[in-house]
């Protein structure tokens, strides 16, 4: 055979793969959006989920609790990710401890969510004596979401070219606003990247949540806005289920008739909503890298 | 039958370019000496024993065949060998009667005074204006101030006509000389006593060049100048002094004119006569 057949040969497969990929990216996401599309109504987005036994209504705090547990986690995740991996990056000298931390930096991204899970049981939920609670719920998230954040900060630093930094230390710049003003601006694309997928799994995330942010959601009263009110939407001590811990309950354990329906729908809410976030947040990224590189 | 011309040996070193001579002799203040400066990568022994001065407001410029230590003897004269794992300097770096070789010394604070431009343009992913005002600010320049750094940096190296309009677009949008000007000038904004240039036409076109060698006999007016060169005649056109280095060793220190003309080593005389090198 000659390299031009060979060459070939590899393209195609090439090419298959690609449309396999796309092929079922597609299926997935028409399957879940043709049978839950029909679901989804205004009342369906807004109103919260009827009887046990009945059903009806909507998923409207489900919503809200996968965007509220979204910001939490968040709030905790990036500052912490942004340390260490600005300390990975910068700081830490190879030898044995960096090896150490980077070795439980892996361990710790491979555990299973569920045990993750019942880690954040044991400690959040019980020890702390919060009990279901979305901050238990953000707290476990944050457990198996930081390692990520950390590879992909200390990842994005060392991407930076050498030069720049040159640059920066050669005009008597600190290491310190070295870091602030030239490599995390020229590393964010790369950290928000990082952000977003960090983001994805805490949309997608069931079994991590089931045992700390718990299953149900109390009633809420959207109008409510003490922190401190077990019927404040805003109340981080209460218990919410997301979406995705919702599909999973009303499939798993739901006696209402409309069950399917229910989680038809919710499914289609969660893929547009990931796919929302992840475009308002890379719209977001690019606006912020133009404004800090005017580029 | 027509007369051979026999050539007499040894030929006569007759360089084929300019060579800039000497200043009119008037006191020179040393800016800057180090006294029997090693630096070690690991177990490379990379610069040895090199004792070297640097004349306020002369122009130096260290040549050498590559790998001869010239670029890493520059980069220990602010410090910038402290970024690199595993490489150590010893010896003594004296400015202002200090020796600004020790630990205890503010390398932040050191390298302001002793700026460097690199070998490849590098400017910051930001706009032209903030580039230059970036550091400047850092250190508490007030928006004025800032303005007027920006203006007067960019004119000192000819780039102000050139990019006033678009001040605040992308300094990468700029033509690699146009880039390695404006590092240049951002290291001025600074106002630096010396100026370290670390090849910095290698990655330039010939009339950019020509237009950074220019900047150089300008900038000497305000700042004593060290430049790393691989290119013998740009040495000679440039420098009041030069330094040949080969294997980490300082071969030959002298007034260019006469490192040129008539070199007082033979290793020397070999490397410029393209014998070797």
């Amino acid at each position: 055979m000659n390299a031009k057949t060979i060459d070939r040969i590899a393209t195609f497969c090439f090419y298959s793969i690609a449309v396999l990929i796309v092929g079922i990216l597609l299926g997935l996401v028409s399957f879940i959006l043709i049978r839950g599309l029909g679901v989804i109504d205004w009342s369906f987005v807004t109103e919260a989920p009827g009887s046990v036994l009945t059903g009806g209504g909507g998923v409207g705090p489900q919503l809200f609790n996968s965007f509220y547990l979204l910001i939490l986690t968040m709030l905790i995740t990036i500052p912490l990710g942004l340390g260490g991996g600005i300390y990975m990056a910068e700081y830490a000298k190879p030898g044995k401890l960096t090896d150490f931390i980077r070795l439980s930096i892996e361990v710790l991204s491979s555990l299973p969510s569920i045990v993750v899970g019942l880690f954040g049981l044991l400690v959040f939920v019980q020890y702390t004596g919060w009990g279901y609670s979305m901050l238990a719920g953000a707290l476990a998230l944050t457990v198996f979401n930081l390692p990520l954040m950390v590879r992909i900060v200390e990842q994005s630093l060392t991407a930076v070219p050498r030069e720049q930094r040159e640059a920066s230390f050669a005009l008597g710049v600190t290491h310190w606003q070295t870091i602030l003003k030239i490599l995390i601006p020229a590393a964010l694309p790369g950290i928000i990247t990082g952000t977003i997928l960090a983001s994805g799994r805490v949309f997608g995330e069931a079994a991590a949540l089931l045992f700390t942010a718990g299953m149900t959601s109390p009633p809420l009263d959207f109008t409510n806005w003490d922190f401190t009110s077990p019927t404040s939407p805003l109340n981080p001590f209460r218990p919410a289920s997301t979406l995705a811990v919702h599909i999973w309950k009303v499939n798993a354990e739901g006696i209402i008739p409309d069950a399917k329906e229910v989680a038809s729908g919710a499914s289609a809410l969660l893929v547009i909503a990931i796919l929302i976030f992840n475009l308002v947040a890379r719209w977001l990224g690019r606006f912020i890298h133009a404004r800090l590189t005017s580029s | 039958m027509p007369q051979t011309i026999t050539v007499p040996f040894p030929v006569q070193v007759k360089p084929k370019f300019k060579i800039s001579q000497p200043q009119e002799k008037k006191q020179l203040r040393v800016q800057l000496e180090t006294v029997d400066l090693h630096v070690y990568y690991g177990e490379t022994h990379a610069v040895k024993g090199v004792d070297l001065p640097l004349y306020q407001n002369t122009v130096t410029a260290f040549i050498g065949p590559s790998g001869c230590g010239k670029s890493t003897f520059l980069r220990c004269l602010n410090r910038m060998n402290d970024t690199i794992p595993g490489a150590r300097v010893e010896g003594r770096i004296m400015v202002e009667g200090i020796d600004i070789n020790q630990p205890v010394i503010n390398t932040s604070h050191l390298r302001r005074h002793i700026g460097m431009v690199f070998q490849r343009p590098n400017p910051f992913s930001k706009s032209i204006y903030e580039n230059i005002a970036f550091a400047p600010r850092l250190y508490g320049a007030s928006k004025k101030d800032l303005d007027r750094i920006v203006e007067e940096s960019l004119k000192k190296v000819a780039l102000w006509d050139e990019v006033k309009d678009r001040l605040h677009k992308t300094a990468l949008a700029l033509s690699g000389g146009q880039q390695q000007r404006l590092c240049i000038a951002r290291a001025i904004a600074m106002n630096p006593r010396i100026i370290l240039l670390d090849e910095p036409t290698s990655a330039l076109d010939p009339i950019s060049t020509g237009k950074v060698e220019e900047l150089v006999q300008e900038l000497k007016k305000d700042f004593t100048i060290a430049i790393v060169s691989h290119n013998m005649q740009q040495a000679a056109r440039i420098s009041d002094y030069t330094a040949y280095f080969y294997m980490g060793n300082l071969v030959e220190f002298g007034e260019t004119a006469q490192l040129f003309t008539n070199p007082k080593k033979k290793e020397t005389e070999d490397y410029l006569t393209g014998r070797f090198g």
